[in-house]
């Protein structure tokens, strides 16, 4: 699905938490925002996800404007943010059930669900109360869902830091980058540089509710005269300081 | 509507545990979650409920019909209260709502799963109306069986249309109305057919969800019976439907929330403020026309950022001010008061417990001595209808001015913790036997406070009705007595409710709550006592209501400073 951001601003109450944010995403791409706090990351994905409604701007997709009432392309993606919004009585089983018919998909094939169980070692806890589930087990739970319903465009607040364990977190990245293949689209935000280094197509930098930055990893290691992410983001915060 | 199809959750359960077959170490775990943890307890508490209502109303119906459609009017108007508050919240800012925000669910669906929900929790309306039609049949030696269930229906219909016009056109109905109405309720249904509350009957039958008593006076022993009961039930459902869409329009779709994360400090209005989809898109393909619109020379963010630099906010950051403690002498008087009795320590706790809250207690007295004062201009006028509706305001003043359950402590509240719920004070040093010295000292400075209206009131209400003052001063002090025995009690149930004593059973807390069940009736049996003895016996008995108290606040502690109970429950 291609995305199209278009001056994206979005105010609460006095504050723009967003200002003039503009995109332009191909499919089959990994892309990672990053941003100190505050900077508008989550505020971004909800405007992606139709959560929340840009204060000015437009988010195409497909090259047709996206609301939250376009129930169409709402069942294109899947936003899991930080804390996964699950009902707490429900089973993972019963979970993947209604994604899979809110979602309009066709019944998945068993051993597929199992299989995703089973890598994110769900299987023994496939019948209990999500309620019931550790931090990270509730977001592999909404995460066995996603791979199950398997949208256009995966939007992911947060992966790399919502608990999961590290073959939890490896097993996602890998399930990713098969999705980017068959030309799904990834967005996610993280803090941890490494990580969106090795791991994304693209890199955003939002800061101060703008978009400072975007690109290849190369290309504005290059441009930022930086040797890693990690070196050009300082730098960008230095710049931000002093202007 | 249904959110998922069962026959594809079962399908996937047997796959799961065909794989969990195939390995041992699977197997173990698999069967010590399912051990632990199993979805959907079955409720056993309803039937047991139904069967001790049922009970009472066997005792007290001989004594005729009125007084038990009178409990079922109070029931009926008491839950269309509350579970109309109830479905405005599930459409609005509820957990469902929010989360239904994260997944492609149209308004419309989830209207009609909300209603879904909701309907089926009126359900219980339709029981306790059938229980106590049946009583009402079987009482005129009637067939009873299919009559109770068509009144039962009406009656639920009614109750529902109540529920939806409530929903749509009266918003903001304080919480505290449908719990003195459930108290009103009790006190009527526990009473029984007494002759003074005879006079309030018919004023509760004039109610709307009490309209189906006089269905039943008018179709009493008459040929077309049936006939007019289906067009009435027709009629209700038509209502229903009419009051339901009704309700869909104004709040539903015309107030669905923006945005899930609004902040903290937007007024509630503005959280319900009117936002349709087709609006939106309106706005959006406007916006279009005003792509070369100039951008703003500031954000918000920048703007805050500067003023942080500039002047105002540092020189406030380095004066200290926002770390001096509150100042209790500043306070209305009530809270002065209570100010003036704790310590140092205590007024720290107070603070964290109150949670920066602005108190209140002042305003809240006030408000109870208005109603007391109108309750008593109701006892002066002396008439046996206006003595029961006095009752009632009277309670109503008790509720404000005395701290009930033991008091608002926003600390003791339950906050996300990993996803599951733990009280806000759990993450800070706080102490137990602080805290509850905080409380009891609070709650018997606003009890205290609250004593002389009450006495007063009472004194009034002895008066009128040919009893002496005293005695009624007495009983009232009486009541004030066993409820400040109770505050030990109470404030070691503002540290459990956010716990899990009760849900987490374990040979060490097993114990605790058996002894808890004992001492809560142990506790009530002694209250009752020392309101139903005579002066020389009533103090013995108010000292072994304040010794359970006390002994069950000290047990608790000892079980809660040992850390034997977890500072964590799940969420409903």
């Amino acid at each position: 699905m291609q995305v199209s951001l278009e001056g994206i601003s979005k105010q609460f109450g006095g504050f723009w938490a967003l200002e003039n944010v503009s995109l332009q995403l191909e499919p089959g791409q990994v892309v990672a925002l990053l941003g100190p706090n505050g900077a508008g990351k989550t505020t971004l994905l909800n405007c992606l996800a139709g959560i929340v409604r840009p204060t000015q701007g437009k988010v195409r997709y497909d090259g047709e404007i996206f609301h939250r009432g376009r129930m169409d392309f709402r069942r294109r993606l899947m936003f899991l943010p930080d804390g996964p919004m699950l009902f707490a009585r429900m089973s993972v089983l019963r979970h993947v059930a209604m994604c899979v018919r809110l979602y309009e998909r066709p019944n998945p094939d068993e051993q597929r669900v199992v299989e995703i169980l089973e890598r994110l070692d769900l299987l023994p806890l496939a019948t209990v109360p999500i309620g019931k589930m550790s931090h990270g087990q509730m977001y592999k739970s909404a995460l066995t869902a996603l791979l199950t319903v398997d949208p256009e465009l995966w939007i992911l607040d947060e992966p790399m830091a919502s608990g999961m364990d590290p073959t939890g977190i490896a097993y996602f990245k890998h399930q990713a980058r098969l999705a980017a293949k068959r030309g799904r689209t990834v967005i996610y935000t993280t803090q941890i540089l490494e990580i969106a280094e090795k791991f994304s197509d693209r890199v955003c930098i939002l800061d101060h509710g703008g978009m400072r930055l975007s690109g290849r990893v190369e290309d504005l290691r290059q441009s930022g005269n930086a040797q890693s992410l990690e070196e050009l983001f300082l730098k960008l915060s230095e710049r931000s300081e002093e202007e | 509507m249904r959110l998922y199809s069962l026959a594809l959750v079962w399908r996937l359960r047997r796959a799961v545990r065909q794989r969990v077959r195939k390995s041992k170490s699977l197997r173990r775990r698999a069967r010590w979650w399912r051990r632990s943890f199993k979805l959907d307890r079955p409720a056993i508490y309803e039937p047991l409920l139904i069967i001790v209502l049922a009970a009472i109303i066997a005792i007290h119906l001989e004594k005729g019909n009125a007084w038990l459609l009178a409990c079922l009017t109070l029931y009926c108007t008491a839950t269309a209260v509350m579970r109309s508050r109830q479905l405005q919240s599930l459409m609005t800012v509820s957990p469902e709502r929010l989360l239904f925000h994260f997944y492609p669910l149209s308004d419309t669906h989830f209207f009609r799963w909300g209603l879904q929900v909701f309907l089926w929790k009126t359900a219980r309306i339709w029981l306790a109306s059938g229980v106590a039609f049946a009583f009402v049949f079987e009482a005129q030696n009637e067939p009873w069986f299919w009559k109770a269930a068509a009144f039962a229906t009406l009656q639920w219909l009614v109750t529902v249309a109540a529920i939806f016009a409530l929903a749509a056109y009266v918003y903001g109905i304080h919480k505290w109305v449908p719990v003195g109405l459930y108290l009103a309720l009790i006190v009527v249904f526990y009473a029984g057919p007494l002759p003074y509350f005879a006079p309030i009957y018919p004023v509760l039958q004039a109610l709307p969800t009490g309209w189906i008593d006089f269905a039943i006076t008018a179709f009493h022993e008459r040929v077309s019976e049936w006939i007019a009961l289906m067009m009435l039930i027709v009629l209700a459902a038509v209502s229903v439907r009419t009051l339901a869409m009704r309700f869909r329009a104004r709040i539903v779709v015309g107030a669905a929330p923006e945005q899930v994360s609004e902040p903290a400090h937007e007024p509630k209005h503005q959280i319900m403020g009117v936002l349709n989809e087709d609006a939106q898109l309106d706005e959006l393909l406007e916006d279009e026309e005003e792509e070369d619109k100039p951008a703003r020379p500031q954000t918000a963010w920048q703007n805050l950022r500067l003023q942080l630099v500039g002047a105002s906010v540092g020189k406030h950051i380095l004066s200290r001010d926002w770390l001096a403690p509150r100042e209790w002498s500043m306070e209305p008087w009530l809270e002065r008061l209570a100010g003036l009795w704790l310590t140092e320590p205590e007024k720290r706790t107070a603070e964290f417990l109150l949670g920066g809250a602005v108190l209140r207690w002042h305003e809240l007295w006030r408000g109870s001595v208005i109603i007391a004062a109108a309750a008593s201009v109701l006892f002066v006028v002396g008439l046996p209808s206006t003595y029961a509706i006095g009752i009632l305001a009277a309670s109503l003043s008790a509720l404000l001015g005395v701290p009930v359950l033991g008091g608002n402590w926003p600390a003791t509240s339950p906050a996300r913790l990993s996803g599951k719920l733990s009280p806000l004070h759990g993450c800070f040093p706080l102490e137990y036997r602080t805290a509850c010295r905080v409380m009891w000292k609070i709650n018997l400075v606003r009890t205290a406070a609250w004593t002389p209206v009450g006495l007063l009131m009472s004194a009034l209400a002895g008066l009128s009705y040919g009893s002496a003052a005293g005695i009624a001063a007495w009983l009232v002090l009486k009541g004030v007595l066993v409820y400040t025995a109770s505050i030990p009690l109470l404030s070691a149930g503002q540290f459990s409710k956010s716990t899990n004593d009760t849900s987490n059973l374990r040979l060490a807390t097993l114990p605790l709550v058996g002894f808890a069940m004992l001492i809560v009736l142990m506790f009530a049996t002694a209250g009752i006592m020392t309101m139903a003895l005579p002066t020389g016996l009533a103090f013995p008995s108010l000292g072994m209501t304040l010794g359970i108290s006390l002994g069950a606040w000290w047990l608790y502690e000892r079980y809660y400073e040992r850390g034997q109970v977890d500072l964590v429950r799940e969420p409903k």
